[in-house]
């Protein structure tokens, strides 16, 4: 056979999908969107002594009767599956009834099907092992007993994957109804009676092989006892969610630095020998290098570190069983905004680094609730914009600094808040939080190998969506401050105020006036903080042409600012300073956080959700002067 | 009796489902179906419960916990 046996691997959540997708495909692995979803399907090659087979891994599901995008996407996929398409149902040997209905809807869409069976050592514990051939024997379908852990049983799979093929869908003691009968137009009770048909055979097929099961403690209950029970569980949760922030900020901030020291230093200085060799330096062309490509790329390299250690992290919660746990610890906190309590990790993170907390919003299983919380993220007060604010708050309230850079903080989780409730009543009507009734998996241990994996697949999956548009926009920002549009300097060489950037600046000044701050210095760096946040003061300070403030004591650059918006604010630079530190909070993502969330979402919701900060930052900024001059 | 009110640790039946359509078949595919075997382990996070079925466990908030009807096995 020339073309590559697509085949799907299908199962409930937590049963060990991923980690048979791992052990077959290896490293030969990518990720692609659903046709017209933002779902993530993980695609790879299997290598088999049968040939290659392309593995589709499909989001866990517990039924194909789908109740959300990402359960949608599977029973899509296994409806319109390409002839030949074989599915492998991955039957969870601790609670094999629960598998084996999703195995029998999967074969009545009419897909042939293999089982593999997993953790048949963790029901060996329990007394419970479920013998492979009987199944087999029971349900009329292969049967292999894979254990990931030790990359037992694969050969097996790819034989049993063939004679599937060749036998066609087909379960023993049950009829099959023709294909697409079922779902389009179906009434609930018609739905109901055809499920009651498969559970009967389900419980027929447990009987047989005698898996009813049996009430029995396991290693897992007084793990639960010290992780679910709310007062130990909820100081525990919410440790782990500070270790997260932690990670996001702390632990990686110097390797951050380290990357982009390694960039400004050794990597620019090589350009610009590169360009001297060829004759072609000092010119605009080693600004272009050196301040546009080699910077750009930098910035996307300064995000691998933190999201390689926030990947690692949450694939350790994941695989050990606790990131379900999290989901019933901080239920009751986020059901209230319609987000499943898994929303608190990657909203957590977002007061570390937004770009991150993004990445993170796949920990929910749910591809609305995802762009719910991918929304709300940019409005979590990351610390990129925390330097902002401290010097801001220094500038306009030396006395009451603290308080300032606290009140913003606050102003962050209220919006956060609010723009949830607005979200869900307008756009996002259909976000639905489902009852949690939910499968709660064993606790184990991560498998290091797939764990690497995964973590560099989705650094990839970064680099190569996001990096791009993140590099481009730099080079274009260094092309507006490099070309002169008045003066008669050279490209390259254009004091601020002379150039394309400059004169931006100057066209965006106008819309700042209602808010106390129309001056093209201001504006000039907030069109700089659209890069990156904390680059904001260092292009105040060389709007100005001063050294950027290094200490406490008030510097050029803190006199100047102050005069312009004691000028700018008619005499009211408190309000007027406090309505900057609200815009820098809300009046756009970064960079790289809008190109992620173009990325995960596309671009219809990147360009919604800059709209939506923009107005938003313009209406609140305003508010805070014209409330502020009053006092 | 409400599952909610079932005693930790106590063996009980499924006798009913009383949510709407589409919640109630979902309980049902995760094997919370009339005749099965629940035992409630501990009481979690805010209200919620987890329920021993066989030797897999069960997450289920407050107000679902209040849906499911159970009675208790002598």
């Amino acid at each position: 056979m020339t073309t590559e046996r697509p085949v799907l691997i299908i199962g409930n959540p937590n049963v060990g999908k991923s980690t048979l997708f791992n052990t077959l495909t290896g490293a030969r692995q990518h990720t692609v969107n659903a046709p017209g979803t933002t779902v993530e399907l993980v695609k790879g090659t299997w290598v088999t002594p049968h040939g290659r087979f392309e593995v589709t891994d499909l989001p866990g599901t517990y039924s194909l009767i789908a109740r959300s995008p990402d359960e949608c996407v599977v029973d899509d996929a296994i409806a319109g599956a390409a002839p030949g398409t074989v599915g492998i149902v991955v039957v969870d040997a601790t609670s094999p009834s629960r598998s084996l209905y999703l195995l029998a809807q999967v074969v009545e869409e009419g897909c042939p099907a293999v089982v593999a069976l997993t953790m048949n050592d963790l029901a060996e514990a329990h007394h419970h092992r479920v013998d492979a051939s009987a199944l087999s024997a029971t349900i009329g379908v292969p049967v292999v007993e894979v254990d990931t852990r030790r990359r037992h049983g694969t050969d097996a799979l790819a034989e049993a994957v063939l004679e599937a093929a060749a036998a066609g869908p087909a379960l023993k003691g049950l009829a099959l109804k023709a294909k697409g009968s079922g779902d389009g137009g179906e009434s609930l009770d018609d739905t109901l009676t055809r499920t009651e048909r498969l559970f009967e055979w389900v419980r027929e097929a447990a009987a047989a092989i005698e898996a009813v099961p049996r009430t029995r403690r396991t290693l897992s209950d007084p793990i639960d006892r010290l992780l679910l029970a709310p007062w130990t569980g909820i100081p525990i949760f919410l440790a782990v969610a500070w270790a997260l922030f932690e990670v996001a900020t702390r632990v990686t901030a110097p390797l951050v630095h380290g990357v982009m020291a390694f960039f400004s230093g050794p990597v620019s200085s090589g350009g610009s020998w590169l360009l001297e060799r060829v004759g072609a330096d000092g010119g605009w062309l080693e600004g272009l290098l050196v301040d546009g490509v080699i910077l750009g790329v930098g910035t996307v390299a300064s995000f691998i570190p933190i999201l390689a250690l926030i990947f690692a992290a949450l694939g350790v919660l994941e695989a050990s069983g606790y990131m379900a746990r999290v989901a019933v610890v901080a239920d009751r906190v986020m059901s209230s905004m319609g987000l499943d309590g898994r929303a608190v990790l990657p909203l957590m993170v977002g007061f570390g680094c937004n770009v991150p907390a993004l990445a993170a919003t796949r920990v929910m299983p749910d591809a609305r609730q995802r762009l719910l919380t991918g929304l709300l993220i940019p409005f979590t007060s990351c610390s990129a914009r925390l330097t902002v604010y401290i010097v801001l708050a220094e500038m306009f309230f030396p006395d009451h600094a603290g308080t300032a850079v606290f009140l913003l903080h606050v102003l962050s989780v209220v919006l956060v808040v609010a723009v949830g409730l607005l979200l869900r009543g307008t756009v996002l009507r259909d976000v639905r939080r489902e009852p949690l009734a939910m499968i709660m998996p064993a606790y184990q241990w991560p498998l290091p190998g797939v764990l690497t994996r995964s973590i560099l697949t989705r650094v990839w999956d970064f680099v190569r969506g996001a990096g791009p548009i993140i590099v481009a926009a730099l080079v274009a920002l260094w092309l507006a401050a490099a070309v002169p549009v008045r003066g008669g300097h050279a490209i390259g060489d254009v004091p601020v105020e002379d150039s394309l950037y400059g004169a931006g600046a100057r066209g965006i000044a106008p819309v700042l006036e209602p808010m106390g701050l129309g001056d093209w210095h201001l504006a000039a760096s907030l069109v700089s903080g659209l890069a990156a946040k904390e680059v904001t003061v260092a292009a105040l300070a060389q709007s100005y042409a001063v050294e950027a403030p290094t200490g406490s004591p008030p510097t050029a650059l803190v006199e100047r600012v102050r005069e312009t918006v004691t000028e700018t604010s008619g005499g009211h630079p408190a309000a007027a300073g406090f309505a900057f530190m609200v815009l820098v909070l809300v009046y756009a993502p970064c960079l790289a956080t809008a190109a992620e969330q173009r990325r995960l979402f596309g671009w219809r919701w990147a360009g919604g959700a800059l709209a939506m900060h923009l107005v938003l930052g313009w209406l609140l900024a305003t508010l805070a002067f014209q409330v502020g001059r009053l006092l | 009796m409400l599952l909610i009110d079932l005693t930790p640790g106590v063996d009980a039946r499924v006798t009913g489902v009383r949510a709407s359509g589409g919640d109630s078949l979902r309980l049902t595919e995760i094997g919370l179906r009339p005749g099965e075997k629940v035992r409630v382990v501990q009481r979690a996070g805010l209200g919620g419960r987890l329920i021993a079925l066989g030797c897999g466990r069960i997450a289920v908030d407050a107000g679902t916990a209040r849906r499911i009807e159970v009675e208790e096995i002598p």
